[in-house]
């Protein structure tokens, strides 16, 4: 398989024949252009909202306040995603204006799933639910960040240059397909939660254990994606992710001590 | 003695349907905006205009917030979860009918 693209289109050539996939940029619904990337994160935003409410369906947890955490998700989501490669400099005159980094920044999907995930506290706290919902949100990410990612496979720079054969060429130069190792990652993760669902019923064990393998996972593949290095060879979600690796202990260390507990009680006397 | 406050009404899913309407409404407003002031301007994206939608968005902001917290507090509740749910939703998704629209816009001029 050949995946390119010309200055308007990305095209693939499967066994000798030219499919002419999507624009690079815009496509068209109806008669209005719309942006690919966003197009793709809209159906995203749907499908994990779909799942969610299907997970919810199954786990049988009608509560009403999980209205205020999905509000909290997509409040803290929406707000980081946003704003939180805003500081990118440790000399502070070199990063955007707070609007400039609105209008033109970039969009962050680890800072955006931090702001979720700080926004799902916060909610908790405001509406007073104590249950944990961890394991109700894990399989709407995987599934949503799988079809977001194939806005970005379609119109951003897929990767470093590769001599695999697998590799998309663009520009004459074949690279790595990055953003399809993520889908890849996200698809599998859904199927391996959807079958670990019903066997590990610790709280939160199925949301910690997708939030790690995540996390290594996208610190293995900036190596491939061809973000800027910026600091010992590493870029910014590099850098990133070590800083949250203290939380995410954290909350392994709390799993792994609750589920000892559990198990304490469960031994008769 | 103060009387026991009065229990919360339910939160109904239509409420919270009718907040994230009002919410992408108001997205929705502010993109027609931009894509008049771009067409009547008849130019490429310039500072104003720009500077003009940052501040719609703004206004956008603490009129979801404002109502929003209101009505979670005192009124409705479902609307006013439905209003942040929705204003955040937009503010994801609605780039694509924002970009769409000036798309369109700058085309047919």
């Amino acid at each position: 398989m050949l995946l390119g693209t010309t200055a308007a289109s990305w095209w693939v050539v499967v066994g000798g024949s030219t499919l002419r996939m999507l624009y690079r940029h815009f496509v068209h619904i109806g008669q209005m252009p719309a942006g690919t990337h966003d197009l793709f994160v809209a159906l995203g935003l749907a499908v994990a909202g779909l799942v969610f409410a299907a997970e919810v369906r199954r786990r049988g947890r009608r509560d009403e306040r999980l209205w205020y955490l999905v509000a909290g998700v997509l409040v803290g989501g929406a707000l980081f995603g946003r704003l939180g490669t805003w500081l990118q400099h440790l000399d502070l005159r070199q990063n955007a204006t707070l609007a400039e980094q609105w209008a033109y920044g970039n969009r962050s999907i680890l800072s955006g799933l931090a702001g979720a995930y700080l926004g799902v506290l916060v909610a908790k706290r405001l509406c007073g639910y104590t249950a944990r919902s961890g394991d109700l949100f894990a399989p709407a990410i995987a599934a949503g960040m799988a079809v977001g990612r194939i806005g970005c496979l379609l119109t951003e720079l897929p990767g470093t240059p590769t001599g695999a054969g697998w590799g998309i060429t663009v520009d004459g130069v074949p690279r790595h397909p990055s953003f399809a190792y993520e889908i890849a990652f996200h698809l599998l993760a859904l199927a391996v939660l959807i079958r670990a669902r019903d066997r590990i019923t610790q709280p939160d064990a199925l949301f910690t254990g997708y939030l790690a393998a995540y996390a290594a996972f996208r610190f293995l593949v900036e190596f491939v994606r061809g973000n800027e290095v910026v600091a010992a060879g590493l870029t910014r979600p590099q850098l990133f992710l070590p800083a949250c690796a203290p939380l995410l202990a954290w909350r392994i260390v709390v799993l792994l001590r609750r589920h000892r507990a559990t198990r304490v009680h469960e031994v008769p006397a | 003695m103060m009387p026991p406050p009065p229990p919360q009404r339910p939160i109904r899913a239509g409420a919270v349907w009718a907040g994230i309407g009002f919410a992408v409404l108001g997205h929705l407003l502010l993109a027609g905006l931009l894509a008049a002031a771009l067409w009547g301007t008849r130019s490429a994206f310039d500072q104003e205009i720009i500077g003009g939608g940052l501040l719609g968005q703004l206004v956008l902001f603490v009129a979801v917030v404002t109502a929003g917290t209101v009505l979670i507090v005192k009124g409705d509740r479902g609307i006013g979860i439905g209003l942040f749910i929705g204003w955040a939703a937009g503010l994801i998704v609605l780039p694509l009918i924002g970009f769409g629209l000036c798309v369109a816009m700058i085309s047919a001029q």
